[in-house]
């Protein structure tokens, strides 16, 4: 018995997993606001000349329910084995100042929280992603592999609006606890990938 | 702009600001009351000099530079003075310190170069080439990356971000740095025109003002450069025909015993 149908398709269903913002900007969040930390652990980089190879930096924000909305309060941790000429570096960076991905976020930040140097601990394990920041964050991320995928290999976006790159893993969260800033949530659902970034 | 829309929500803070700008302007114009030798001013005793100029820097800058302390006030989330005014005496600092150089140059170029600078002799033809200099200066790469960094401060604000009062006068001093490396040539200009000169301190005020604030960034750069070539070449070939230009006169060749 042989047969072939073929078409379009779609559907809808009543879960949540995945962060709407990560769909679209401004897709509205699930809750009324989305509380987000990004890591950065920078395997090797050169800015204006100076090393930030080794270097972590994390981002934590708390957003409004729509995230082109603006007015994002946002927080920084640079590792504290950084030098004061890496922190500038790499501030520079993350705050738009160099041009690159970040530039393009910096008009939606409404409100600095600080800029704080601490202990930042990455441990990347196969599909396991997780860091620990001082007393502050700790959390942990697991890139999701699909039932019956016998590869291994997690579930992939792509044709993301995100600074870190347009094609990303899809994680949720198995451990969590953040409170930083002023900021504190608890991570649900999360994304993973390599990137590389230039100006 | 973001620096516009937090300059309207920080009303008293740019009263506050614009308040000392007004007030510098009084008191170095009482000051500078009779002082204006034109071209190449004696600059009077060291201290006097420096007190005036950290005034003077005041009055001219805190004008151009009340947007950024608006949008830092508002990234800070603070309704009080007390941070943005910290950041705005941070960046008045570096602009004071630039007047040790000023001055230290201006005494040693009095010593080896003597008459050389007198209007009769060479003072005249230096001052064409200094406004010619600040015409060139307007469009080379490094003023263009000065000038945007002062132009949209957001970047920049973000990027060198330091916590605390301590942390708001480092900002403050590293974004007058910039100030500094964007403008130095148009205060060069004010020296050749005469720096003792209310009209010439309001004129080099202005473009300051204007380069950094209006819309279009290329009619900054261009309208300035236009303006300090016509007045550089008027210095060299009709000095007589700009107007408000103080001549030195002929028992005025100071820098003589």
């Amino acid at each position: 018995m042989s047969w072939s149908i073929e078409g379009t398709y779609f559907e809808t269903c009543s879960c949540e997993l995945m962060c709407p913002c990560n769909f679209s900007f401004d897709h509205g969040a699930t809750y009324d606001y989305c509380r987000v930390t990004l890591v950065f652990d920078i395997r090797e980089g050169e800015v204006e000349g100076t090393d930030v190879g080794g270097r972590t930096l994390a981002v934590v924000a708390d957003t409004p329910k729509v995230m082109t909305d603006g007015n994002w309060r946002l927080g920084m941790f640079v590792d504290d084995g950084a030098s004061d000429e890496q922190v500038q570096k790499l501030t520079a960076v993350f705050g738009g100042e160099l041009g690159g991905p970040m530039a393009g976020l910096a008009p939606l930040i409404g409100e600095m929280l600080g800029v704080e140097r601490a202990p930042i601990e990455v441990v990347e394990d196969g599909l396991s992603h997780s860091v620990r920041i001082g007393d502050a964050i700790d959390f942990e991320v697991q890139d999701i592999v699909p039932f019956g995928v016998e590869t291994g290999e997690p579930v992939r976006l792509t044709g993301v609006f995100h600074p870190v790159a347009s094609e990303l893993t899809a994680a949720e969260a198995t451990r969590s606890k953040i409170s930083a800033f002023g900021i504190e949530y608890e991570g649900k659902t999360g994304l993973s990938s390599p990137f590389s970034w230039a100006a | 702009m973001a620096a516009y829309g937090a300059a309207r929500s920080r009303l008293g803070l740019v009263a506050v600001m614009l308040g000392l700008a007004a007030v510098s302007w009084w008191w170095t114009a009482r000051e500078m009351r009779g002082m204006d030798g034109g071209p190449w001013t004696e600059l009077g005793t060291a201290a006097w000099f420096l007190g005036v100029w950290v005034v003077m820097m005041a009055a001219m800058m805190f004008a151009s530079v009340v947007p950024t302390v608006a949008l830092y006030s508002k990234l800070k989330h603070t309704r009080g003075l007390g941070a943005p005014l910290a950041f705005a005496s941070g960046y008045l600092l570096v602009w004071g310190a630039v007047g040790v150089p000023v001055y230290a140059l201006a005494r040693i170029g009095g010593v080896l170069l003597g008459g050389v600078l007198g209007w009769g002799s060479g003072g005249r033809w230096v001052a064409g080439a200094t406004l010619l200099v600040a015409a060139a200066y307007e469009l080379t790469p490094l003023k263009d990356v000065c000038l945007g960094k002062c132009r949209t401060p957001l970047g920049f604000l973000i990027g060198n971000w330091r916590d605390g009062l301590g942390g708001a006068v480092r900002m403050g001093a590293r974004h007058g740095a910039w100030c500094v490396g964007c403008c130095w040539a148009l205060m060069a200009s004010l020296f050749a025109l005469g720096v003792m000169s209310l009209v010439w301190m309001a004129v080099v005020a202005g473009l300051i003002a204007f380069e950094k604030l209006i819309p279009s960034r290329r009619l900054a750069t261009y309208g300035t450069a236009t303006l300090l070539l016509a007045l550089g070449i008027l210095m060299l070939v009709a000095p007589d025909v700009v107007p408000g230009l103080t001549i030195p006169s002929a028992d005025m060749t100071e820098m003589h015993p």
